[in-house]
């Protein structure tokens, strides 16, 4: 069983290893206006998701074929994925309880 | 062996967890978990809201042909990890509660529902929808329009916060989006924050201030926060808001530009903050109506249907409508997170089963009037009063309760209204209201403080006879779910005038929000407004007969039509729920179904002194 300290350590060096794939000022959307633009609408992103779509969670490997899928075109966080599915099996375990907290940022991330 | 299709759809973890559940495309039951947990807006796993739609449907969970979750957590994932990685070192506190709370919990979706009921269906695994397609499906599918243009805002989902859509028969198509960070629901709930009121739920409080300023940001928020272009699609300036960060929805940026820090919560009001509101207001009304102008150019339908957060905006909604942009709007009434549930079943059914979608005939929508809780019979609530020895009077004649109703409600007296299964989505609609008389000047001061325990600068809905909406309100369209507001007819008001009043009260908003605007004046807004409920026979017979001999009584069709709760309390949903928050307030009569109740015959109930502390306040 791991303790929360070691998962605290674990997921630190996820997100290290993370940044250290992801080149310093890789950019994944825009942070401003575009005045060259004349439209800021977009073409559905994720279509394949934007309907209907399903995730394998049987086992550690389909859940990384998962991940690999989502991130085909993302390269440099495949080396995280496995790291991350280990995560997922193991925080499984030992979540406790649901919180009845909503976070005041829960729009945004969480 | 029965070809029915039933299917659940289930939206949690974030916020207004809820279930639904449809029968070939019939929406069968709906309901938010807090009703249940008395938790409000509670985020978790929906046990208890899921079992209640299983009762309704009267089946067993292996009937399901499909559970369908509104929400895909490894897309939402993908936005959190990107973000994350864009921003490095400072957002590492939220990468770490992030994983934990989406790898660790949302993630597991199948698991949740299996240890809930024993099944995933006869599909053997969840279907994910997408977030802003659930949305979509929510107000497409139940809408009365065999094809509509289809506009979803939110916050975000996914990676989503807009998206413009086509439906048409049993099919929707995405035709374009804006993604994170750009988004209006964000932008205006970084507004919510700064005026010290909860993201979340404060947006509506926000909404409501905004009368009483003068929008006099707008430029600075036009100049600064946001870009727009001629077809209503925008970007924010990051640079002003916290929330890429996971810290705050803004940031120093935000706080000198509009020069100082955030209002405290529960301090009083002042007019920067009126203006603020006022000013957020004006620009989310002018995006919506550029997009709407847009969407309805790209679709060429002449029917909109809305969903997501911002379409809770009643008032942005009035503005579209009297735009008359589009011959007809429909907004799905649980237009938030806890819809995606009833969104997400449809998706299933009509794009994973491909089954088709029933032709629309007449304007009826099929949402059944929102009314899709738990109801309770007569025997129920009659061995409930008799189990505690309440006392009560029971009327077998409707009408003989609809004539003493009126008579007390012309009389002052403020009804606790419990009638038929509870809404779904955020308002109540006369199934779980407090209701009193518009016309008494000093019904929406004894309402806040006697019943909800809150002083508020809101108004509070008129519920009005549908066939005399246009009698007391520039309105000529139904609004049976509370969505829109419109002016009250000018030979009804009063000559009041509410700025000179707040510069002689120095901008207390209290000493303002009391008087007299109108013949209806505890549902005037300072502005002249009111956030309209119209009551229609077929889907709420016993709050529309009250309306009606009320008429008959007194000459007027409108009540005032506020939520059965306190503040912070989620809606009652039980017979239960009903009578405590009755006891605990100072509401004179309670009606539960054909049951009527009067307080000074209530024993008093012991040891109940700490009940306020119980719900935090919203």
């Amino acid at each position: 069983m791991n303790s929360t300290n070691q998962v605290d350590d674990r997921i630190r060096k996820v997100f290290d290893a993370m940044t250290q794939e992801v080149k310093s000022g890789k950019t994944y959307f825009p942070l401003h206006a575009d005045a060259s633009l004349s439209s800021y609408y977009e073409k559905p992103q994720h279509e394949a998701y934007a309907y209907f779509s399903f995730i394998d969670t049987k086992d550690r490997e389909h859940l990384l074929t998962s991940f690999n899928e989502l991130w085909k075109a993302n390269q440099e966080l495949k080396p995280v994925a496995s790291a991350m599915c280990d995560l997922a099996f193991d925080l499984r375990e030992i979540q406790g309880e649901q919180s009845t907290d909503l976070s005041p940022f829960v729009y945004t991330l969480y | 062996m029965s070809s029915d299709k039933y299917i659940l759809g289930i939206s949690a973890f974030y916020h207004d967890a809820a279930a639904a559940i449809i029968k070939n495309g019939e929406i069968i039951a709906a309901a938010q978990e807090e009703r249940f947990t008395r938790v409000k807006h509670d985020p978790r796993f929906p046990v208890n809201a899921i079992n209640y739609c299983l009762e309704e449907a009267f089946i067993e969970a292996d009937d399901l042909e499909a559970v369908v979750f509104y929400d895909h957590p490894l897309l939402t994932w993908d936005r959190i990890v990107k973000n994350c990685a864009m921003i490095g070192e400072e957002s590492y506190p939220t990468f770490n509660s992030a994983l934990k709370s989406v790898l660790g919990i949302k993630l597991w979706v199948e698991e949740y529902t299996t240890k809930a009921i024993g099944t995933l269906g006869k599909t053997g695994k969840i279907i994910f929808a997408g977030h802003h397609m659930s949305h979509a499906a929510s107000s497409f599918y139940p809408s009365p329009f065999e094809e509509a243009a289809i506009l979803s805002l939110d916050g975000v989902g996914e990676w989503s916060t807009t998206t413009l859509g086509y439906g048409k028969g049993s099919d929707i198509k995405v035709l374009k989006e804006i993604n994170y960070p750009h988004s209006l629901g964000l932008l205006y709930s970084a507004f919510t924050y700064y005026c010290g009121f909860k993201v979340n739920s404060g947006e509506y409080k926000l909404m409501g201030l905004a009368p009483y300023g003068k929008p006099t940001y707008v430029k600075e928020i036009y100049d600064h926060l946001i870009d727009v272009k001629a077809d209503g699609s925008f970007r924010l300036n990051t640079d002003y808001f916290g929330y890429l960060k996971g810290d705050k929805t803004t940031n120093a940026k935000f706080h000198e530009l509009f020069k100082g820090e955030p209002r405290k919560p529960e301090s009083k009001i002042t007019r920067k903050e009126m203006d603020l509101a006022a000013s957020i207001q004006v620009v989310t009304e002018e995006i919506m109506i550029k997009i709407a102008r847009h969407i309805r150019e790209l679709t060429g339908s002449k029917n909109l249907c809305l969903s997501g957060g911002v379409a809770l905006n009643c008032v942005a909604n009035g503005k579209l409508e009297a735009q008359k942009i589009f011959d007809n709007i429909w907004i799905q009434p649980a237009a938030g997170d806890a819809g995606g549930a009833l969104g997400a079943a449809f998706v299933a059914l009509h794009l994973y089963f491909k089954e088709s979608r029933a032709p629309r005939t007449g304007n009826k929508d099929s949402q059944h009037g929102t009314y899709l809780g738990p109801a309770f019979s007569e025997a129920e609530i009659g061995a409930f009063l008799d189990r505690h020895e309440y006392p009560y009077t029971k009327f077998e004649s409707d009408a003989d309760q609809h004539t003493l109703l009126a008579k007390e409600l012309d009389s002052g007296k403020i009804l606790g209204f419990f009638s038929g299964r509870m809404e779904f989505g955020p308002r109540s609609l006369g199934g779980r209201s407090i209701i009193g008389d518009a016309r008494k000047t000093d019904m929406q001061s004894k309402m806040n403080l006697k019943i909800k325990y809150r002083e508020s600068f809101r108004p509070f809905a008129p519920a009005v006879l549908a066939e005399d909406v246009s009698a007391y309100f520039k309105l000529d369209t139904e609004s049976p779910y509370m969505l829109l507001v419109a002016p009250v007819k000018e030979n009804l008001r009063t000559n009041v005038n509410s700025e000179e009043q707040l510069k002689e009260n120095n901008d207390d908003m209290l000493g303002v929000i009391n008087q007299a605007r109108s013949t209806i004046p505890a549902v005037t807004h300072v502005d002249f407004s009111a956030r309209i409920q119209t009551v229609h026979l077929d889907t709420n017979k016993r709050f529309y007969e009250l309306l009606t001999a009320f008429k008959a009584l007194t000459g007027s069709g409108v009540l005032v039509n506020t939520s059965f709760n306190v503040r912070g309390e989620p809606i009652v949903c039980t017979p239960k729920d009903a009578y405590q928050c009755f006891m605990r307030t100072e509401i004179d009569i309670l009606v539960l179904e054909n049951f009527v109740l009067f307080k000074p015959l209530q024993p008093k109930i012991d040891n109940d002194e700490n009940w306020k502390q119980q719900y935090e306040l919203d």
